[in-house]
């Protein structure tokens, strides 16, 4: 799994390529709390081309989130599609995350 | 009793042989026929039922996990087996999907999942061994919690 970072006008866009499960995750979670640590506070997180997401992903988005809403800052997630969409929404994560189809709709509404 | 077509992979129980024993499945599956939606599947029941043994069945040390697959002409048998502490991973609540983001649990997602993508799910304590059976079916597109047999 590969975490790529960018910044722009006070919004982060983190780009996740390939598979996140338990031992991927980790790095994903850490690289969001680096940038939040460093002060940031929006961020987009673009899973278009994530192909695989288990559990441990979804624990790493929804710790993010939450730790996000107690700092009064905010996550998007957008790129959403196949079996990564549907692990989100058979969780029930569709309803209680920010998530939109792509980056600039989530830039939108950030 | 091993039976004709099993094949088995064991590991140590560690976070680090994830990727192997998830590859071994999904070879497995692939040879046995089923389509990649499929195998996507698969490979994420076999990955909640594998990591919770990987991260919790040795508590105060180490240990191994062996998992065995068998494939008939309309099914994948997948089993996995530890000699950790006694833990039935069926037994945990389902998360509650109707919370919201302050009151979402983090834990209770990973036996929950792989039930929705599995067509059966079946766990037994042996006298030192934990052994969770988990069966893939090739006809029926949704999972059929009461199904039985081969």
């Amino acid at each position: 799994m590969e975490v790529v970072t960018s910044k722009a006008d006070g919004l982060v866009t983190i780009t996740v390529t390939g598979r996140m499960d338990a031992v991927t995750a980790p790095a994903f979670q850490q690289e969001v709390q680096s940038c939040i640590e460093a002060g940031e506070r929006r961020f987009i997180i673009d899973l278009a081309a994530l192909e695989y997401i288990s559990s441990a992903g979804l624990r790493s988005m929804l710790f993010l989130a939450k730790k996000l809403k107690g700092c009064e800052g905010c996550m998007a997630l957008c790129g959403l599609a196949g079996m990564v969409k549907e692990v989100f929404d058979i969780s029930g994560f569709s309803t209680i995350l920010a998530i939109y189809p792509d980056v600039a709709e989530a830039g939108r509404n950030l | 009793m091993t039976l004709p077509g099993t094949q088995h992979l064991s590991r140590p129980a560690e976070l680090a042989s994830l990727p192997s024993l998830k590859a071994f499945v999904i070879a497995a599956a692939e040879e046995a026929g089923f389509t990649t939606d499929q195998c996507q599947r698969i490979e994420l029941a076999v990955d909640e039922l594998l990591t919770n043994v990987l991260l919790y069945a040795y508590p105060q040390g180490h240990g191994g996990v062996t998992i065995s697959c068998r494939a008939t002409p309309d099914a994948l048998r997948v089993t996995i087996t530890d000699q950790g502490r006694p833990f039935n991973p069926l037994t945990a609540p389902d998360p509650d999907l109707d919370s919201d983001l302050e009151q979402r649990q983090l834990g209770g997602l990973g036996i929950f999942l792989a039930r929705r993508v599995a067509n059966l799910l079946s766990y037994r304590r042996s006298e030192t061994s934990n052994i969770l059976t988990v069966c893939f079916s090739k006809e029926s597109p949704e999972p059929a919690p009461q199904k039985q047999g081969e």
